[in-house]
């Protein structure tokens, strides 16, 4: 009876193994490596999220369209999986493969030993290498212009800054904002908070309000999905705040004053053009205020007083020039 | 620490434990009724999830908070009616069943929300519940705004919890309910319909956690993401036991929860050199010693996660 | 005829599972992606592609051991919810074995990598075992509670005093190259750790099938008394298959570490203690099916994301679709083959047919 029972639970589930034969029946296996150039990018987060992420996305996507190349993206990829994500890509013949965040700098640096014909492009990367680029934004100094434009609209005198996780682009970030608000308000102070999660909205919105309790009146948010949840906190709190990576005065009228455009369209576009010409290579490509397609202020909200309007965009203007590094 | 001593920032640490554990009493409280009959309830996280889809879904289509509520029952109750008919009808391992369903209901709503609401899920503000404010209540120092400015799910809450445990403690109903937990067969003989209270139980605990799925769409959030449960089905599973399968004790447990959960944000907050993963941590070692230190006194339904099958032996 | 209605129970998992993806094409069908390709894809890359076969032997290690640490003790009545705490706790042990213990040959310090992997994971089982043989506590509770308790513990160590510096997540710094599993597939992550997990199958089924172990496990799961009047020590019984299920759950982490990502990572399981569950299940709690039950499984998951890169079609409905495969399996295993009953159906159903030839 035993023996019996074995057998037909064997036969079960061979049976369940041979539904896969039988669904791929006249299937061409192993796909055609073609020559013809295309790129995919990897993303920590949802595609979906008006943020880092969807930035990426977009990005990429503007590019396939405006130079005619076919793309591909896998959308939250959590930590353990990068590594197969961006190996699967390589194997299938993607030329240029994105690891979308800092994040990614172990996974590539693995990945990219093995796959020595793809070229990897780490955002916001540390290690550039052989056929592994980096591109790396100013972060200092679009935190310090956030931060100082947000000390000359605070009453209060006290800033707030949030970040998910302590990554080097992040930190520096910060760092700018604690510096720029404290040139705009020398008595003034700028906490920071930090979520430990990129997507969490309730939880984004718990350090906005906890920030705003300790007084802070203006708040910039830098995760994911979670800067949804901060702006909301801000919004309903009746202070001010800023965008991140788009001009997100549109989506929040009476909230957002400023936004850091870090343009990933710009960026992503003019990064990927260069690849598209095979002249793609293993350094860092910086990007600044001198490069605007990528990286520049949004627009500001009406509410902001045209002779701080101007301040800032001096300080910008020196920035560029270079008569003033952060 | 020093937050403690500051009146208005106490105030916000205490709201900051009220809101995060709401959706953990609704769950872990349906989680009681579910237990107490009989069944284990390990879907109240997909309860949560599908509750929260619900309320955005009813919310977004119907542009009413109320809408929300609605589809939300209605959508954690279907779930709680897929794991009753596995788990109580056919008599399949009830800790399988409810497993399948946390999954199912994870891709369902990601997919479904993405089908429905696209690219803008997560920028639509939906309509929601607001504060309002009990007058003279509210005006009490740190207590009346933590507890009397509140919107209408907070005070449904306050209102269940007691209700739950008078049904279950003080009416012929919840008689039957704890009945049909302990020893079924007697129930049996005595004339109880032990199937059909089963389900009545199942369907109404996953209502009640799909009521906290509601409160963080429709009063914390106003959107819906992915996952948004985020392990809060489980945490309600240890508070229920925390909690001694009783609803007053699960609400103790489950703000103990909510109290940990908002020390751990202030310490990843404002000093991230402290461990937060302790405080993470520390309720369920309260929870594991808890049963260690009650054990002999406090057991659960003896009947938990055993078919009922009617005149077998 | 009665045969053939057998025939048609046996296979009823297949049904089920045909089911399942039938509704799940359903799903498909609301996108653009056709569900003809999108099945295609996920079934061809899982099971027929090098790389794809690859990835899923990578998902097949943790996932087969974690199902072979849920079968022993189900096997003498005990739930243990607890593989994935077990899992964390079992690499928590292993990367520390490797990290920090001095030098010595290659051979003496993997066996004492993987022995504190197993012993980490054994020890994460035995706690619950204790409370239920000597306290009476109901292990499906305390094994969930410790799953939280494993899973912070390691983010803790790995963000906090293992963490490697500068670290952009919470990681601890790479082990030696010495200490790495083999690769079983050149050119993949696929390492020996899913042939240890076969290895082990076969050993638990032996055990179970031909020695007093499996028996008296056996017996407790199915009459308590009857196991006592046999003279097994139960309280032992239980201790010892809750620390063996421990163990082998802890070899899953300590694989995991030592054969694919060479580092601690925080949160590094997807929840693969909870797909230990489900396999059992589905291997209906015998041992040599769970490697079977474990590669369909590992096989759907791989296939996911595959499909998801291969056509766009969003991953999250294949979550949808795992979903429904393992209720529809569960459902039908409630269904089983009752002899009598068909036997009476079909002889009334030939009855009829005579009286209605008769009349004609």
């Amino acid at each position: 009876m035993k023996r019996r029972a074995f057998l037909k639970k064997l036969s079960i589930l061979t049976g369940c193994a041979v539904i896969g034969i039988s669904a791929i029946a006249g299937a061409v296996v192993g796909a055609a490596h073609a020559e013809e150039f295309k790129v995919a990018i990897v993303l920590p987060g949802v595609v979906t999220d008006k943020s880092f992420n969807q930035a990426g996305y977009e990005g990429v996507k503007k590019a396939s369209e405006d130079l005619g190349f076919p793309m591909a993206h896998s959308e939250k990829v959590p930590q353990p999986d990068q590594p197969e994500a961006l190996s699967d890509y390589a194997r299938r013949g993607y030329n240029v493969v994105i690891g979308h965040g800092g994040e990614f700098q172990e996974s590539v640096n693995r990945v990219a030993r093995r796959h020595k014909d793809t070229m990897f492009i780490v955002v916001n990367g540390t290690e550039p290498k052989d056929n592994v680029a980096t591109m790396v934004f100013d972060m200092k100094s679009m935190g310090y212009v956030i931060g100082y434009t947000g000390g000359k609209l605070s009453k209060s005198g006290i800033g707030g800054f949030v970040g998910a996780q302590k990554i080097k682009a992040y930190v520096e970030l910060g760092e700018g904002f604690d510096a720029g608000f404290k040139a705009a308000r020398p008595d003034g102070t700028a906490k920071s908070a930090w979520t430990n999660d990129w997507d969490d909205i309730a939880k984004g919105k718990e350090a906005a309000l906890n920030l705003i309790s300790q007084g802070a009146d203006v708040i910039f948010p830098t995760m994911d999905n979670g800067v949804i949840g901060s702006l909301q906190a801000v919004k309903e709190k009746g202070q001010k705040g800023f965008g991140i990576y788009y001009d997100a005065v549109v989506d929040w009228p009476d909230t957002v004053v400023q936004s850091a455009v870090l343009d990933m369209r710009g960026a992503l576009g003019t990064i990927l053009e260069t690849a598209k010409n095979g002249k793609l290579e293993g350094k860092a490509y910086k990007y600044g205020f001198e490069t605007p397609r990528a990286f520049r202020l949004g627009s500001f909200h009406d509410s902001v007083p045209a002779e701080v309007q101007a301040d800032v965009e001096s300080v910008v203007a020196k920035i560029k020039s270079g008569e003033m590094t952060p | 620490m020093d937050f403690i001593f500051d009146l208005s920032q106490l105030t916000d640490f205490l709201a900051t434990t009220l809101r995060l554990s709401i959706p953990i009493i609704f769950a872990a409280v349906g989680g009681v009724i579910s237990e107490k009959a009989g069944v284990f309830n390990i879907s109240l996280e997909g309860c949560i999830l599908g509750g929260a889809f619900g309320a955005a879904v009813g919310a977004f289509y119907t542009g009413s908070p109320f809408g929300g509520l609605i589809v939300a029952m209605l959508c954690a109750g279907g779930a709680g009616l897929i794991l009753a008919v596995l788990g109580v009808s056919l008599g399949i391992n009830q800790i399988v069943a409810g497993i399948a369903i946390n999954i199912l209901m994870l891709g369902l709503t990601s997919f479904l929300a993405r089908f429905l609401f696209g690219g803008e899920a997560t920028t639509m503000t939906l309509v929601g519940f607001h504060p309002i404010a009990i007058p003279g209540l509210a005006l009490i120092p740190v207590l009346g705004p933590v507890l009397f400015n509140q919107d209408l799910l907070v005070y449904m809450m306050y209102l269940m919890v007691p209700a739950a445990w008078w049904i279950l403690f003080r009416t012929p109903w919840g008689l039957n309910i704890r009945a049909i937990g302990q020893y079924p067969r007697a129930a049996d003989t005595a004339g109880i319909n032990v199937q059909a209270t089963r389900y009545y139980a199942v369907v109404a605990s996953c209502m009640l956690a799909g009521l906290g799925g509601a409160y963080i769409v429709l009063s914390q959030v106003f959107v819906f993401t992915e996952h948004m449960s985020a392990g809060k089905g489980f945490i309600a599973l240890s508070a229920l036991i925390l909690g001694r399968w009783n609803p007053v004790g699960a609400l103790l447990a489950a703000l103990l929860f909510g109290l940990f959960d908002a020390l751990q944000l202030r310490l990843q907050f404002n000093s991230p050199d402290v461990p937060y993963q302790i405080f993470s941590m520390a309720p369920y070692l309260a929870s594991i010693l808890a049963l260690v230190l009650l054990s002999g006194k406090v057991r659960p339904p003896a009947a938990i996660g055993v078919k009922f099958v009617r005149g077998a032996k | 005829m009665l045969k053939f209605v057998e025939t048609l129970y046996l296979f009823r998992s297949l049904w089920a599972v045909l089911a399942a993806l039938l509704v799940g094409a359903l799903l498909i069908s609301m996108t653009e992606v056709s569900a003809w390709t999108a099945y295609r894809e996920l079934f061809s890359g899982a099971f027929f592609d090098y790389y794809g076969v690859a990835s899923t032997l990578v998902k097949m290690s943790p996932i087969l051991l974690a199902g072979l640490a849920v079968v022993i003790p189900l096997r003498a009545g005990l739930f243990n919810i607890g593989a994935e705490g077990q899992i964390y706790i079992g690499a928590l042990t292993a990367s520390m074995a490797a990290l920090y213990l001095p030098e010595m040959p290659a051979f003496i310090h993997i066996s004492i990598v993987v022995v504190a992997g197993a012993m980490g994971g054994g020890l994460w089982g035995f706690i619950p075992g204790y409370l239920k043989a000597y306290h009476g506590i109901n292990e499906v509770i305390v094994t969930i509670l410790m799953n939280y308790v494993g899973i912070n513990l390691v983010s803790f160590f790995a963000g906090g005093p293992m963490m490697q510096e500068g670290a952009p997540y919470p990681y601890s710094p790479e082990i030696a190259e010495h200490l790495w599993l083999p690769w079983i597939m050149d050119g993949t992550d696929a390492h020996a750790g899913v042939l240890v997990g076969i290895f082990l199958a076969f050993v638990v089924w032996v055990a179970m099938r031909y020695t007093t172990i499996g028996f008296a496990l056996d017996t407790v799961g199915k009459n308590l008394t009857a196991a006592r009047y046999a003279g097994i020590n139960v309280k032992r019984q239980i201790l010892v298959s809750m620390f063996v299920a421990g163990a082998i759950a802890g070899l899953a982490g300590t694989f995991e570490v030592i054969g694919l990502k060479y580092r601690l990572y925080h949160m590094f399981s997807p929840g693969y203690g909870y797909d230990g569950i489900v396999v059992a299940f589905l291997a209906g709690l015998n041992p040599v099916l769970v490697p079977l039950s474990a590669l369909f499984l590992s096989g759907l998951k791989a296939g996911a994301h595959i499909m998801q890169r291969a056509t766009g079609l969003e991953s999250t409905v294949i979550d949808a679709i795992q979903g429904l495969v393992i209720i529809f399996v569960a459902a039908s295993l409630a269904f089983r083959f009752d002899r009598t009953y068909w036997r009476r159906v079909l002889d009334s159903r030939k009855a009829l047919h005579q009286t209605l030839e008769q009349k004609t």
